[in-house]
């Protein structure tokens, strides 16, 4: 289901590829394949994008696999180039599949007519075009199969002025690169608004892939005050706080020891770690341990039943403790009360047990 | 002061009586003189005024980053104190532009770092800023105050990071659309406890989260910040916090703006917003629902300037928070807004300056929104100081844009978008030629034009006749053949920029104004009719030019072994006095 809702851009991206191929016969799938890739924004993406294009200034030294690369990125970077050069044809010839040959046989035959149809500008051929872009207009809306160039491109040869244009317009039918002029931020959102602004079932398609995809991957990330570097931590692999408070301590032990043995050489007392670690949950030790949910809020770790923690948990992060006291938590009981009643108020599921815990947990601050 | 010495200057050329004054004074004299263009005419005078204002030039924008060497740039202006530079062509936008094209901010940062220890600025606009760029940055200027990075990339929250524990003095660290990779640091962390001269904060193009405590204790202490920009991963309920902590604020832009309805989250937000007073510029709003939108209603009356194009918002609600910013300059909305919304503004908003309107679905045809010419008919009718717009929309007619040249001949930019390429006047069916030829007949001030839809060589012949202040113009699958291309070049005094990509256009008209290049900033052609041999020859004819030729389908064979006869995908011709590049990616050759 999900799967409709990250399709939807793909059809337009994917027209680019019959295009290509028609440019570089086999080669151009390997950058097809990548370019529907783009569609996701995945980090994967970012990786592929590097290889797409002309190595970097990083990649000074590059390799002749990269270079490869290269030669498969250009048909689309350089979608559309052909028919306005005839002589560029013999180049091209050396790749071209049959079809495309065709095509550009027929581009040749008409850019060499050009010079006469160019006095012959006349006011009907402004008709003509409309109805010609009602024709490619048709032709897009059967989305999912992109018309080959060629089929559409042999225009009758007593054309007039603007079949070159004609030629460009059908082109145009399928997204050119760059058009319109779209910074790729704001493609993005448009791609994102257009699937939010439509029809409820998408939502919920939407909510779904959600759900699956923290079920697929529950890896969070998860810092701790006063270390710099960051970890991933697999919450699939736990099934309860406890065990999760113990994998923290496997994450960050070593860290903490590391920085310890840094500033006071020796000088703490060997169970130091320990404790810090044993008191994440109750709140009561030097950090404490929080959680992002899925609606960006911040909340206290342990507060709702294991499994529902696991789905909404976006972020995790071991607090200094005092740190709750100012901030986003704020002045503790009072504060993570609010949360929990409006938390409670939202979430139908809870039950009355949480709402008595809660009860208990602010009876005993 | 500086333009009054100048003009005493040229009758007394011969026999300069100021000869004798020494160079401070003039260094003195010219610290009066703040343009750029004035200043350079005044150092071509004698040598003295040369010595006095390279020495005395606090401020440099080099507008491409190959046309000087960093080091020349250092050489000859040893006292700047805040400089700009930009790299990439505007088609770069777009991604017209390989990838590793080039722009590499950091030959600029290296020669700063060595010969401008007292820098307080750096602009980059489009340029490839790495980590290691932003921490010599941090490192190596001491009262280091303005980092402003605008479509850079290349950089990840670790650069950030540096930046933040290393400019002690940091006034503005401003981000504007840059590709910024999140690597898990709380770089807003790193700004020190004792830190507070933070003036303007933008980060709204970061993805991924940052710390809001740490957020909030750093506006809390910042009292001087009038500029808080945040993105979309800060949720709402964490924006009236925020506020509260900074009521002095002038621009915000919010995170996301979309939250289940809860009364009392509204009314925190309305309250928040009511202390606000000298809340000027609002943007953000990131997914803004529409039950949302009435908290702003109370800083509506002092808004000039609405950015609401990520706000993927419709409906009576945004028609009804814009039409109550009666203060409004500035307002960039999506497509959403459609004609109606914008006969709404037309009449609320009779200050509007600037309007752009970006499409919500820009490859959909589909999509159902009804923004035709209609909606900027009615904002160019009813606006008298409208004088740049950007419009994106499906269907134009001439007649609208005839009326609208008529209504507004105060227009110094004009870029209209016409989605579908070669779309002609959907009434009549004719080129938009007549439209277009309107408007730069009648906007005798227009320095910058876009142009789309259907369009002959009779409209370049026009825009070359009358475009006679045109610095950038935008051409898009549009004309017929050289002529037009000969037109544009022959005619358009003050043309600078000038980016064409899918025309018609050969290489005679290139030839044949040669000359006119070197008189440009740059010129982009792609997708057009060019030869190698013609970019051989403007290449020998013009040494002072860069002649970059890019995205050859046959590359790995070098550029020697190509016939003259060979096309070129994309040419990218600028003037330069540094000499051709060295750090070309393969996909760019220089001819």
């Amino acid at each position: 289901m999900g799967d409709s809702k990250e399709r939807e851009p793909l059809p337009r991206l994917l027209d680019l590829i019959p295009d290509g191929k028609q440019c570089k016969g086999r080669e151009a799938q390997g950058a097809g394949r990548s370019s529907r890739n783009t569609g996701f924004g995945s980090e994967e993406d970012k990786h592929l994008e590097l290889k797409l294009g002309p190595p970097g200034l990083v990649e000074q030294g590059a390799t002749a696999a990269a270079s490869r690369g290269i030669q498969r990125e250009i048909p689309a970077l350089s979608l559309g180039c052909f028919p306005h050069k005839p002589s560029s044809k013999p180049a091209i010839n050396t790749t071209a599949t049959g079809t495309k040959r065709g095509f550009l046989d027929t581009i040749e035959a008409k850019t060499e007519g050009r010079d006469e149809q160019k006095q012959q500008a006349g006011a009907g051929c402004g008709k003509e075009l409309a109805l010609d872009q009602k024709i490619t207009a048709a032709s897009e809306r059967k989305k999912g199969f992109c018309p080959p160039t060629s089929q559409h491109a042999p225009p009758p040869a007593a054309a007039t002025v603007h079949d070159r244009s004609h030629a460009q317009g059908r082109r145009s039918s399928a997204p050119v690169v760059g058009w319109p002029p779209v910074r790729s931020f704001r493609r993005n959102l448009a791609h994102g608004s257009s699937s939010k602004q439509s029809i409820e079932p998408q939502n919920t398609e939407a909510s779904m892939k959600e759900k699956l995809a923290c079920k697929k991957n529950p890896l969070v990330k998860i810092n701790m005050d006063g270390i710099p570097i960051g970890r991933k931590v697999d919450l699939g692999a736990y099934d309860s706080y406890e065990r999760l408070s113990l994998g923290v301590k496997e994450l960050f032990h070593g860290f903490l020891e590391a920085q310890k043995d840094l500033s006071s050489a020796g000088s703490t007392q060997p169970g130091a770690t320990e404790k810090i670690f044993s008191q994440l949950l109750d709140g009561s030790g030097e950090y404490t341990l929080v959680y992002q949910d899925n609606e960006g809020d911040r909340m206290l770790v342990g507060d709702v039943p294991w499994n529902v923690f696991v789905s909404t948990a976006k972020r995790l992060r071991v607090l200094r403790s005092s740190e709750l006291s100012h901030g986003l938590v704020g002045t503790r009981a009072p504060q993570v009360m609010h949360a929990a009643f409006s938390y409670m108020f939202d979430c139908s599921k809870l039950s009355m047990t949480f709402l008595l815990m809660l009860f208990l947990f602010y009876r005993l601050q | 002061m500086g333009r009054g010495g100048g003009s005493r200057a040229a009758p007394a050329a011969t026999a300069p009586p100021w000869h004798v004054l020494p160079d401070e004074v003039w260094e003195h004299a010219f610290s009066f003189l703040p343009a750029d263009s004035d200043r350079g005419a005044a150092a071509a005078a004698c040598r003295s005024w040369l010595r006095a204002e390279r020495r005395s030039r606090r401020r440099l924008a080099v507008a491409n980053c190959y046309a000087a060497s960093p080091q020349d740039a250092v050489d000859r202006f040893p006292a700047v104190r805040a400089v700009e530079v930009k790299g990439k062509p505007h088609f770069a936008d777009f991604g017209l532009v390989p990838p590793a094209w080039g722009a590499a901010a950091a030959p600029w940062v290296a020669a700063a770092a060595d010969g401008w220890p007292l820098l307080e600025e750096i602009s980059f606009k489009r340029m490839v800023v790495t980590d290691d760029c932003l921490e010599m940055i941090a490192a190596s200027f001491r009262n280091f105050q303005v980092l402003r990075l605008v479509s850079c990339e290349g950089f990840s929250t670790a650069g950030l990071a540096a930046i933040a524990a290393g400019c002690r003095n940091l006034r503005e660290l401003d981000l504007q659309e840059n590709e910024i990779e999140d690597c898990s640091i709380h770089w807003l962390s790193l700004f020190p406890e004792s830190f507070t001269s933070l003036v303007t904060l933008n980060f709204s193009c970061l993805e991924g989260d940052v710390n809001i405590t740490v957020l909030e204790r750093l506006v809390t202490r910042c009292c001087n910040l009038k500029t808080l920009k945040l993105n979309n991963a800060i949720p709402l309920d964490k924006l009236a916090n925020l506020l509260r902590k900074a009521p002095q604020i002038v621009e915000l832009g919010t995170g996301r703006f979309s939250a289940d309805y809860h009364p009392d989250l509204f009314s925190k937000l309305e309250a928040a917003f009511a202390g606000c007073k000298s809340l000027r510029r609002l943007s953000g709003a990131w997914d803004a629902v529409p039950e949302y939108l009435p908290a702003f209603y109370c800083v509506c009356e002092g808004l000039t300037s609405l950015n609401l194009s990520y706000a993927t918002v419709r409906g009576p609600e945004l028609i009804k928070f814009i039409s109550r910013c009666k203060n409004l300059q500035l307002l960039w909305v999506m497509d959403l807004i459609e004609d109606h919304g914008l006969a709404v503004v037309a009449s609320s908003c009779n200050k509007l300056q600037e309007l752009r309107v970006f499409p919500s679905a820009p490859f959909d045809a589909a999509e159902q929104v009804s923004l035709t010419e209609r909606g900027l008919v009615d904002v160019s009718a009813s606006c008298p100081m409208l004088e740049s717009v950007l419009y994106f929309c499906r269907r134009m007619t001439n007649e609208a844009l005839i009326t609208i040249a008529k209504n507004r001949p105060n227009f110094t930019c004009f870029r209209l978008c016409i989605i579908e390429p070669h779309t002609p006047d959907y009434t009549t069916h004719q080129p938009l030629d007549a439209g277009f030829s309107a408007i730069v007949e009648s906007c005798k001030g227009l320095r910058r034009l876009s142009v789309s839809g259907l369009l002959t060589d009779s409209l370049f012949k026009s825009i070359g006749a009358h475009a006679d202040r045109l610095e950038m113009l935008s051409i898009a699958f549009a004309g017929n053949s050289d002529l037009g291309l000969h037109y544009i070049l022959s005619g358009c005094k003050s043309l600078k920029k000038l980016e064409i990509r899918d025309c018609p256009f050969g290489d005679k008209p290139l030839l044949a104004n040669a000359a006119k290049l070197e008189t440009m900033r740059s010129l982009w052609m792609s997708t057009c009719s060019l030869t190698l041999g013609a970019c051989r020859q403007l290449a020998r004819k013009m040494p002072r030019l860069s002649v970059e030729v890019m995205n050859d389908p046959r590359r790995g064979c070098p550029l020697d072994s190509l016939t003259d006869e060979s096309p070129v995908e994309t040419l990218y011709v600028y003037r330069t006095i540094a000499g051709p590049r060295s750090d070309t990616p393969a996909c760019v050759q220089i001819v």
